[in-house]
């Protein structure tokens, strides 16, 4: 124990941040870019699909549930996901007795009818999103790390601010070249600016995984969470199907016109499900888009076929809400661009907090001693840090390559038109070499820098991600269907994986150079620049 | 809008503060001033928030709470960039440029810097 209260905060601040730092970078980085999950997937491919998404009309659900019951006329359910702003493509499902099977479509430029289309097996964004709460271990206790990393970065703010009490004389100060100074003032302000955001990050998920984490406390008062869930949330009642009775047709221009009733106007349809499509009492559920509510609970109205109100859903339980609320502030559904990059930016600056913490420890222990495993730390610090942005260029550039392939291979009409079966075994192989490429990626940059010379390896990490990120804008910027078309269509989401691609090349290199310029052997003392990054891009979104 | 008002805000209460007052007018603040400054800055926060709260975009109350946390982060980020820039600026060019730029908008203030320099270098002298 620690004489006073503030030595021990400190001892804690350091320690806990040691030990978590690494996969606090990882999750917080990752966390982070999946803001963009639906943008980044739709970047992806958007070289491969390049038909112009569909919107929500009554024509368009005309022909989708044509499309359905050509496809699954057997079906206890279908479903349609109409397209987002975001890049989210129209994707319709059902479900039948024994299986379900979704799928991607576009409205086909002759016909207008809904094909299928084959975008690019790859897993887009997901896997940031995946990854940053499984850490691809999710059969191995990936979550209970992630929720073990969130308590300890829950600590690490609240003991920061013990441990840097003098921020607030300090505020608003970011000291010149001295790089112990300004790392640790870099750190302070980061740290205070993100404590709200870095709080209701980590207490959400704890809370969205809270049955995970809290097990035992459930099976006290019910057998399983199951029977929690079933006393906390609602759903909407179960319907027998009418055996005898055959469909009619369903009155889809009423049935807007009733949704626009209850909505207003300013909504969008996110999706459809109808239960029993086959009968007389199919009922036919809309669900809006979130909008701008904190809860992760979208609104929904079901209908008959003539489009008349069915009994709504009963009210949820407050501590399901309150669940939902955080939940939707995790995930903030809620933001428009803006706000988007604004969460976006203040995520990256929680990672360069933890990154920058870690060099701070780093640098102090370099005035006292020169023990050797401090060097590896440093080394592996750089590798894992850097590393993990360079695995990230190269998950992208992966995609980027196997599009390229794809189209070399195969006319796109065949494409577009490839059976269920092969799509499935295809899809299998293209996430394998991804994952694998992006650890390999990552664990081949932690050994390079273990391998080489401090200021060598960190060289050679700046100039690869350089490298990669500018390779992946002007391919963007040159390809037939990148920026250019991109542009021509307004397609924001494209264009904000392009400016971002286009940022992080510029930042490497600015950061390369800056080490470049320093004389080869002499000590580091390059400003560390990585907060420019949110900053820039902020500075250019409030223009 | 409402983020000029909060960077505005974060402006005046960081320079309400003499060491950045320091660096961004080369002297030491006055008690009036800096009680002016803070109240100010206080003030429009207050302000801001008032307007992010009233204003029902399509957003609820906690909702637009929530933005207003956002944008105040960055504003402080953003001035905390600037207060950098400046300084740097400040040392980079030294006093000589820095009069010069500036004399169109503070006249008075850097004649009585120059004054002082010319003391200083005539004492030294």
């Amino acid at each position: 124990m620690k004489p006073t209260f503030r030595k021990s905060m400190i001892w804690l601040h350091t320690y806990a941040g040691l030990f978590f730092a690494w996969l606090l970078f990882a999750i917080f980085l990752t966390g982070t870019l999946s803001y963009y999950n639906t943008e980044i997937s739709h970047w992806m491919r958007a070289q491969v699909n390049t038909n112009q998404h569909v919107e929500a009309s009554a024509n368009d659900i005309q022909r989708a549930l044509h499309t359905l019951s050509q496809r699954a006329p057997e079906a206890v359910q279908w479903g349609i996901d109409f397209a987002d702003d975001r890049g989210g493509p129209m994707r319709l499902r059902y479900r039948t007795e024994e299986e379900r099977h979704s799928w991607t479509v576009v409205a086909s430029p002759e016909t207008g009818a809904f094909v299928e289309t084959n975008p690019l097996a790859t897993r887009g964004g997901n896997f940031f999103r995946t990854f940053h709460y499984t850490l691809s271990l999710r059969d191995f206790g990936g979550r209970y790390l992630t929720g073990i990393a969130a308590m300890v970065m829950l600590i690490g703010v609240f003991s920061g601010i013990y441990t840097h009490r003098r921020f607030f004389q300090d505020f608003f100060t970011l000291r010149g070249p001295d790089k112990l100074k300004y790392l640790k003032d870099l750190h302070a302000v980061f740290g205070v600016v993100t404590i709200p955001f870095c709080f209701v990050i980590c207490f959400s998920a704890l809370l969205i995984y809270i049955s995970m984490y809290v097990p035992f406390s459930i099976h006290h008062y019910f057998d399983s969470y199951r029977q929690l869930d079933s006393q906390v949330s609602t759903r909407y009642s179960r319907i027998e199907p009418q055996d005898d009775s055959l469909a009619k047709p369903a009155n889809i221009p009423n049935m807007l016109s009733q949704l626009n009733a209850q909505w207003g106007s300013g909504y969008r349809l996110d999706s459809l499900s109808i239960d029993y499509p086959h009968r007389e009492n199919a009922r036919y559920i809309f669900t809006r888009d979130k909008g701008k509510h904190l809860s992760n609970k979208s609104e929904s109205i079901a209908l008959n076929y003539a489009g008349e109100r069915l009994e709504s859903m009963p009210k949820e339980r407050l501590a399901r809400n309150i669940r939902r609320i955080f939940y939707g502030l995790h995930e903030a559904h809620f933001a428009e661009p803006v706000l988007r990059a604004v969460l976006f930016s203040l995520g990256m600056m929680s990672s360069v907090l933890i990154a920058s913490g870690v060099s701070i420890w780093l640098n102090k222990r370099q005035g006292k001693t020169q023990a050797k495993k401090d060097i590896w730390i440093t080394k592996l610090h750089v590798g894992v840090t850097y590393g993990l942005c360079l695995a990230v260029a190269g998950y992208l550039l992966c995609s980027r390559f196997v599009s390229w392939q794809v189209a070399k291979g195969g006319s796109s009409a065949a494409m577009h038109t490839e059976p269920a079966a092969s799509m499935n075994t295809n899809a299998m192989s293209v996430m394998d070499i991804e994952l694998s490429l992006f650890l390999g990626i990552w664990l081949a940059s932690v050994i390079a820098c273990i391998v080489l010379a401090n200021h060598l390896g960190k060289r050679l990490l700046f100039l690869a991600c350089t490298l990669a990120f500018s390779a992946l804008f002007m391919q963007d910027l040159l390809a037939k269907q990148g920026v250019l078309l991109a542009l021509q269509r307004g397609d924001l989401a494209y264009l904000t994986i392009s400016l971002l691609l286009f940022l992080s090349a510029a930042y490497f290199a600015v950061r390369f150079y800056r080490l470049a310029i320093n004389k080869t052997g002499a000590q580091e003392n390059d400003t560390p620049r990585r907060g420019n990054k949110p900053q820039r891009k902020h500075a250019e979104e409030s223009h | 809008m409402l983020f000029l008002l909060l960077l505005s805000s974060v402006a005046c209460l960081s320079l309400a503060m003499n060491k950045h007052y320091k660096t961004c007018f080369k002297r030491a603040i006055s008690a009036p001033k800096e009680r002016v400054l803070r109240l100010l800055g206080w003030g429009l926060m207050l302000v801001s928030l008032g307007m992010a709260l009233v204003q029902q975009r399509g957003g609820s109350m906690g909702f637009q709470f929530m933005q207003w946390c956002c944008l105040l982060s960055v504003a402080i980020v953003l001035q905390v960039w600037l207060l950098n820039r400046v300084q740097q600026h400040k040392t980079q060019h030294g006093h000589k440029a820095n009069n010069l730029k500036k004399a169109n908008t503070r006249k008075k203030v850097n004649n009585i810097k120059e004054a002082r320099n010319s003391k200083k270098t005539l004492a030294k002298n």
